[in-house]
């Protein structure tokens, strides 16, 4: 990343993108040897079980870059599709692949962004409503989404005595 | 620093807004409430909200040599309680979680708001696994972020496990 990350036209976000690209190491980590049982595993019946705070976070980032931000083709935007209800359970190889596939677009667009770029305005519909959002919020936010989740991920796996973000 | 870089001004800014959630789900909480956990080896609500203060007061401080005064030594010690793997003897009421909320984003804010790009880059060592190695300032500061948020989550889910409200974003 030392190297790729000279070459981002944002400084701070290329930081920013270097941590943010560790944790999710750890949470591929974490995630990857998961059975089918285990991705099933919730800390109580309301909340989300690990598979579906797992497909929440790929989904989230697809929906954000791709429908907001315009990044990606068609087939990265129908990620967001995957939290859908009647979507199929994706496995712990799926979700990873959904990871590294989300983080490859994402960080190929914001390796170009400069900072202009960052505190411009985007403007469209999302989930039917329209939206006004400075772009280096949206990434901010798809940031925050997989911080927060990751340790929720990370507090449900502890639970059940397996090994999660270590941070 | 933040004031003349768009980028960093919105993550700190928004760095805040999502403190300022943390703060509103711990503010009702009640000490028996405080202590909720998802299970046994796993650390309660408060003793999360300790850990995320007392990880700002020993980066900033201690690791990066920020001067500071008793109140931050404080806040260090709360750290070293929450990561010696002894049960924490500390109970802090949801009003001096807060408290602790914004003391060390108050330290943190000023250092972040002086300090140049060439600040950000300057390194300190450390060691992992038993190896030398070097830390930026700005790997610090996103650690410390990346950490605040981590651990959000585990606050806001063991709070949702027991029917309370946590962080929504």
């Amino acid at each position: 990343m030392a190297d790729a990350q000279s070459s981002w036209a944002d400084q701070t976000l290329a930081i920013m993108a270097e941590g943010w690209s560790a944790y999710q190491d750890q949470l591929i980590t974490a995630l990857e040897p998961l059975g089918e049982e285990q991705l099933e595993l919730r800390v109580t019946p309301g909340l989300r079980s690990i598979r579906e705070i797992a497909t929440h976070v790929v989904s989230v980032r697809a929906s954000w870059f791709h429908t907001a931000l315009g990044v990606g083709d068609e087939a990265f935007g129908a990620i967001r599709d995957w939290q859908r209800p009647g979507s199929p359970p994706r496995t712990a190889a799926e979700l990873v692949a959904g990871l590294r596939e989300t983080w490859r677009v994402m960080t190929e667009a914001m390796a170009g962004w400069s900072g202009a770029d960052l505190a411009a305005k985007v403007e469209g519909v999302r989930h039917g409503e329209p939206f006004s959002l400075v772009r280096g919020w949206v990434v901010w936010h798809v940031i925050e989404h997989d911080l927060h989740h990751g340790g929720e991920i990370s507090y449900a796996l502890g639970m059940y005595d397996l090994p999660g973000v270590d941070i | 620093m933040a004031e003349d870089n768009f980028t960093l001004a919105t993550f700190y800014t928004s760095w805040q807004a999502y403190q300022e959630q943390i703060k509103g789900a711990l503010a009702p909480l009640t000490a028996e409430q405080l202590a909720l956990r998802a299970a046994p080896g796993l650390r309660s609500v408060g003793e999360n909200a300790i850990h995320i203060i007392g990880c700002r007061a020993y980066w900033f401080t201690e690791f990066l040599g920020e001067a500071s005064g008793e109140e931050m030594a404080v806040y260090r010690r709360w750290n070293g309680a929450a990561v010696s793997g002894s049960p924490v003897t500390l109970a802090p009421t949801a009003t001096e979680l807060a408290q602790g909320l914004d003391d060390t984003w108050q330290f943190m804010a000023g250092r972040l708001a002086r300090w140049s790009p060439d600040d950000m880059r300057q390194t300190f060592p450390d060691d992992w696994d038993g190896k030398p190695i070097e830390l930026s300032r700005a790997w610090v500061v996103w650690h410390v972020l990346e950490h605040d948020l981590s651990h959000g989550g585990e606050i806001s889910y063991a709070l949702g496990m027991h029917g309370l409200a946590g962080v929504d974003i």
